[in-house]
């Protein structure tokens, strides 16, 4: 009897802010945001659009077994939606594509996708858009099916404008993405309603409000994909950006036992983020977290702890 | 005292980014260049790769704390041509004072960087946010910047409702630039182009061509139109650039070889034969930077 396959998680494109691309970096990769979760299931799961979306782009190109994708996305920022217009299964009429997104303030996904191919901006006219294409909003803390089979559920995060964390249950494995999360600590609160909550309850409550909330959603996954932008000595925090300690902290907290560490500054070297891995296995050894640097191109296959 | 005049291509791509191992000879940034003179520095559009000057700039700015100074000329307000201008480091210091070129008017280029950094999709609120000084002017006659003499040619494009520029840049040390980013290949343009170019010494061109004819290369300067405006101009040297994302270096490489293949041929058989085999072609090459001597003849350096 054959083994079904394991659920595979593949990292496209690890870095935060803006695709670069130097030398001392294309070990981990140039490419921003994308992640694929590969359940073996007859569609394409991913996360994000940024330029690392053009390895899925390329790699499915016309190929008759790869008709629908299923793409969640995190935010709008640049990083994280820049190369969807350039999707080629977006123009391609045999394709059925699938796009979960929030609103934004009183603005839809869908409103926004529009202008990323407005005139003057983009040399392909939002006509010529051909596949199927259908807009899915996600609100915050309420869970759907993708194709009747997998769950999802959401988080809004501490990141500017509306940023949503994702967890996925699979039958091997659990994992969560959060791509882009700022710590409360200083008073620091940047996204859409939480200023306005804020006011209402206090920083200090809404902060242990925060913190609780995203260690339960959190807790006891197998794998998290979360944001380590920067390093204890360069964090902006206001830039809506985590670092390893924090992400640790939190994986210690939620029991978290795998932690791929995500969105690497775009100015940081190979060695640099090799660096950062290293300092972040020193502290994770205490509480048993095994600690992965994503590198663009990666494999990982998904298993429970 | 030697002038130094040095050209630095900083991002080769059209239309995205594309970081990779395969095009570590060319790179993968969306378009920029840079020109610098020792006194002033110009770039040419701000895809992502000017951020890599950011970055250096603003690790000598925390150095020295030097105000920063430049000027950019922006061909048009496609996203790969300004995407980069929001993350420019040097755009948030106060100190800092950026000029503008381009043949739009200045509303029609600041509703394209204030799209670029819309709060929608970025963590700034449009240019009014940049903390630095900015002006946009736009440039319908020749006019210097320190010692470089600038003109621009507008040009009419499909894909944009306000005009596109053609540059053409001159220097006392010799250097005599034409820079096409991004240009209409029917025949009436690439006339009109040739003739604002005739006698350029330098040409660099937009080679847009993608390895299957794809719908993002329509209506773009390919590499053969590229080699004919380059003899069209009486250019020495060409410099291709803005490469479609999906050309790697071997790809680019073929390209390369094929063209100086078709001049060698066309040396061969035309009247004028010997004077075109004097066109220099070469890759544009994010790795490199290239000494713009007096004579404007160019000599890389590893």
């Amino acid at each position: 009897m054959k083994r079904k396959p394991p659920c595979l998680l593949r990292f496209h494109g690890v870095r935060g802010s803006r695709p670069t691309h130097q030398i001392e970096l294309l070990g981990f990769g140039g490419n921003t945001t994308c992640i694929e979760i590969d359940t073996g299931l007859d569609f394409i799961l991913a996360i994000d659009g940024g330029s690392g979306l053009q390895h899925i782009s390329q790699r499915l190109g016309n190929h008759p077994n790869h008709r629908k994708i299923h793409l969640l996305i995190t935010h709008t920022h640049w990083d994280h939606v820049l190369f969807l217009p350039f999707l080629k299964q977006l123009h391609n009429p045999d394709c059925e594509i699938h796009i979960h997104a929030p609103d934004v303030g009183t603005q839809s996904f869908s409103e926004l996708f529009n202008l990323l191919f407005k005139h003057g901006r983009l040399p392909v006219p939002r006509d010529r858009v051909k596949s199927k294409l259908v807009f899915h909003r996600v609100q915050p803390g309420v869970d759907f099916l993708i194709e009747g089979k997998i769950k999802v559920s959401s988080i809004q995060v501490n990141h500017q404008h509306i940023t949503l964390g994702y967890k996925f249950g699979l039958p091997e494995a659990s994992i969560a993405v959060i791509t882009d999360a700022a710590t409360m600590a200083l008073g620091n609160i940047l996204g859409q309603g939480m200023q306005e909550r804020a006011a209402l309850i206090g920083k200090k409550s809404l902060e242990a409000e925060y913190n609780n909330q995203l260690k339960q959603f959190l807790h006891g996954v197998d794998n998290l994909v979360f944001d380590t932008h920067f390093n204890a000595q360069n964090l902006k925090s206001d830039w809506g950006h985590a670092t390893p300690e924090i992400a640790l902290e939190l994986c210690a907290k939620a029991k978290i036992k795998r932690l791929f560490m995500f969105h690497h500054a775009p100015e940081d070297s190979d060695r640099r983020v090799a660096m950062k891995q290293i300092y972040a296995r020193n502290i994770a050894l205490k509480h048993g977290i095994e600690v992965i640097n994503a590198r663009e191109e990666d494999e990982w296959p998904l298993a429970s702890a | 005292m030697a002038t130094r005049v040095s050209l630095k291509f900083l991002g080769v791509r059209m239309i995205h980014s594309s970081p990779s191992r395969h095009n570590q000879t060319t790179g993968g940034n969306t378009s920029c260049l840079m020109l610098d003179d020792g006194q002033d520095i110009i770039f040419i559009n701000a895809g992502f790769g000017i951020n890599l000057a950011g970055d250096q700039m603003f690790g000598e700015f925390s150095k020295t704390k030097a105000p920063v100074n430049c000027t950019l000329l922006l061909s048009d307000f496609l996203w790969d041509s300004m995407l980069g201008l929001p993350f420019f480091t040097p755009i948030h210091f106060k100190s800092t004072s950026l000029k503008i070129l381009t043949v739009a008017s200045p509303a029609e280029a600041k509703a394209g960087l204030d799209d670029a950094a819309s709060n929608l999709f970025s963590p700034f609120n449009g240019t009014d946010g940049f903390r630095s000084k900015i002006s946009i002017e736009q440039t319908t006659s020749k006019r210097m910047i320190g010692k470089w003499t600038i003109s621009a040619l507008p040009i009419q494009h499909p894909l944009a409702s306000y005009p596109i520029a053609v540059w053409r840049l001159s220097h006392p040390s010799g250097v005599d630039l034409g820079v096409v980013m991004l240009a209409n290949n029917d025949n009436e343009t690439l006339a009109n182009v040739a003739r604002f170019l005739s006698g350029a010494k330098t040409l660099i061109c937009a080679a847009s061509s993608s390895p299957n004819n794809d719908r993002w290369d329509q209506n773009r300067t390919s590499f053969q139109d590229a080699l004919t405006l380059a003899l069209a101009s009486n250019s020495r040297e060409l410099y291709l650039t803005q490469f479609h994302p999906e050309m790697d270096d071997l790809r680019l490489q073929q390209k390369l070889l094929g063209l100086q293949e078709a001049l060698e041929q066309l040396g061969a058989t035309s009247p004028e034969g010997l004077m075109k085999k004097t066109l220099a072609i070469n890759l544009a090459s994010e790795v490199e930077e290239i000494v713009l001597a007096k004579s404007a003849s160019i000599k890389k350096t590893g």
